[in-house]
C-alpha cells in the first residue's frame, strides 16, 4: 500500500471535516459566520449546491422567506396647525409610497397634537403617525428617500423593532398619563398633608399614652375593712345628713 | 439649631436596583414617553447610571431610545 505524504493527510483530513461540518450542524465552529449572514456568505440569487454548504437544500427557502417580509416601524411628524386638505393630501402620499414599494399594512396610529421639545420648523405642535408595514428590506431605501421628498413632512423616522415586539397604541395610553400625573405644585402640597396629618396622628397618640398614665398614677390605695368601718360609722352616726 | 427630623439623610445609591431588570424589558421604545421622562434630567441630559441605579444593557438601550426621541421633537437636546 503507498503511504501518503503528510500533505495529503492533512487535506484528506480538513475535506473530511467539513464534509461532516456540512452533515452535522453541531460541529460548526463558533468563530465562523452563523446561518443568519446569508447576505454575508451566500447573497441572494446565487445558487449554492455544493455539499459543502449547509444551507443549499434544506433552509435556503426558509431564509428567503425570512428576509422577503419583515415588519419596519415608520413614525412621521406633520405640523400640527395644518390645513386640512394639506393634511390629507400629505398622508396620501405617504401611502402610495408604502403601496408602490408593496408594503402591507399592519397598524396606523394617529396620536393627534403633541407639543414638541424645541421648534421645529417654527412648529411647536406636531402630529405624529405610526405606521407599522410589512416590507422587502431591500426597499426600505426607496421608501427613506421618497418619505424625505414628501412636503409637509418635518420628520420621519424608520425602526426595526425586535422579534415579539407588541403593537401598542400609544396616543391612549399618553391621554390616560396626562390625566393621571400629577404637577409638581400638586405633589408638594400633597406631601405636605401627609406629613401633617403624620404629625396629628403622633400627637394624638401622646396625649392618650400621657391621659393613661395619669389615670394609673392617680388610681386611690385601697383601704382596709376597718377603716370602713369606721367611716360607716362616722356617717350614720352624724345627725346632719338625715339618714 | 437644626431639627433632627427636619434633616433627611440621604438614600444610599448604590444599593439601588435597575427598575428595567425587574420588569424584564427587552426593548425601550422611544415613543415611550412616561418611560423616558424620568431618566432625564432638568436640561434635557441622560442621568448617570449612578443616580438612577440602571444598569449597563438597559442604560444603553435608554440612550437610543431617548436620542431617537430627541431627533423626534419629544424629547428636547438641550433645554
Amino acid at each position: 500500500m503507498k503511504r501518503l505524504s503528510a500533505i495529503d493527510a492533512a487535506l484528506a483530513a480538513q475535506r473530511l471535516h467539513n464534509l461532516a461540518k456540512a452533515l452535522d450542524p453541531f460541529l460548526h465552529h463558533p468563530l465562523e459566520f452563523p446561518r443568519d449572514f446569508p447576505s454575508v456568505l451566500w447573497p441572494q440569487g446565487s445558487t449554492h449546491e455544493s455539499p459543502m454548504n449547509p444551507l443549499a437544500s434544506t433552509s435556503s427557502q426558509e431564509t428567503e422567506n425570512e428576509i422577503d417580509v419583515r415588519i419596519y416601524e415608520f413614525a412621521v411628524l406633520l405640523p400640527y396647525p395644518m390645513g386640512q386638505k394639506e393634511q390629507q393630501q400629505a398622508v396620501k402620499e405617504i401611502e402610495t409610497i408604502f403601496k408602490e414599494a408593496g408594503a402591507k399594512e399592519v397598524s396606523k396610529d394617529v396620536w393627534g397634537a403633541r407639543g414638541l421639545a424645541y421648534p421645529i420648523e417654527g412648529h411647536n405642535e406636531g402630529n405624529f403617525i405610526v405606521y407599522h408595514q410589512e416590507i422587502d428590506p431591500a426597499k426600505l431605501k426607496e421608501v427613506d428617500t421618497a418619505l424625505r421628498i414628501v412636503p409637509g413632512v418635518l420628520r420621519h423616522i424608520v425602526v426595526k423593532p425586535p422579534k415579539g415586539y407588541k403593537i401598542v397604541k400609544f396616543s391612549a395610553g399618553y391621554e390616560q398619563w396626562l390625566k393621571e400625573r400629577e404637577s409638581a405644585s400638586e405633589k408638594t402640597k400633597r406631601e405636605r398633608e401627609t406629613e401633617i396629618q403624620e404629625r396629628v396622628a403622633e400627637k394624638a397618640k401622646r396625649q392618650v399614652k400621657r391621659t393613661e398614665r395619669a389615670k394609673t398614677e392617680a388610681a386611690p390605695e385601697a383601704m382596709s375593712k376597718e377603716e370602713v368601718g369606721k367611716k360607716l360609722d362616722q356617717i350614720i352616726s352624724d345627725d346632719s345628713l338625715g339618714i | 439649631m437644626r431639627n433632627a427630623q427636619s434633616q433627611k439623610k440621604r438614600p444610599d445609591l448604590r444599593s439601588k436596583e435597575c427598575c428595567f431588570c425587574e420588569k424584564e424589558t427587552v426593548y425601550l421604545d422611544w415613543k415611550d414617553y412616561p418611560t423616558l421622562k424620568p431618566h432625564v434630567d432638568y436640561f434635557g441630559a441622560v442621568r448617570k447610571r449612578f443616580l438612577t441605579g440602571v444598569c449597563l444593557r438597559h442604560q444603553k438601550m435608554l440612550r437610543i431610545a431617548i436620542e431617537r426621541a430627541r431627533f423626534m421633537g419629544m424629547l428636547a437636546y438641550r433645554k
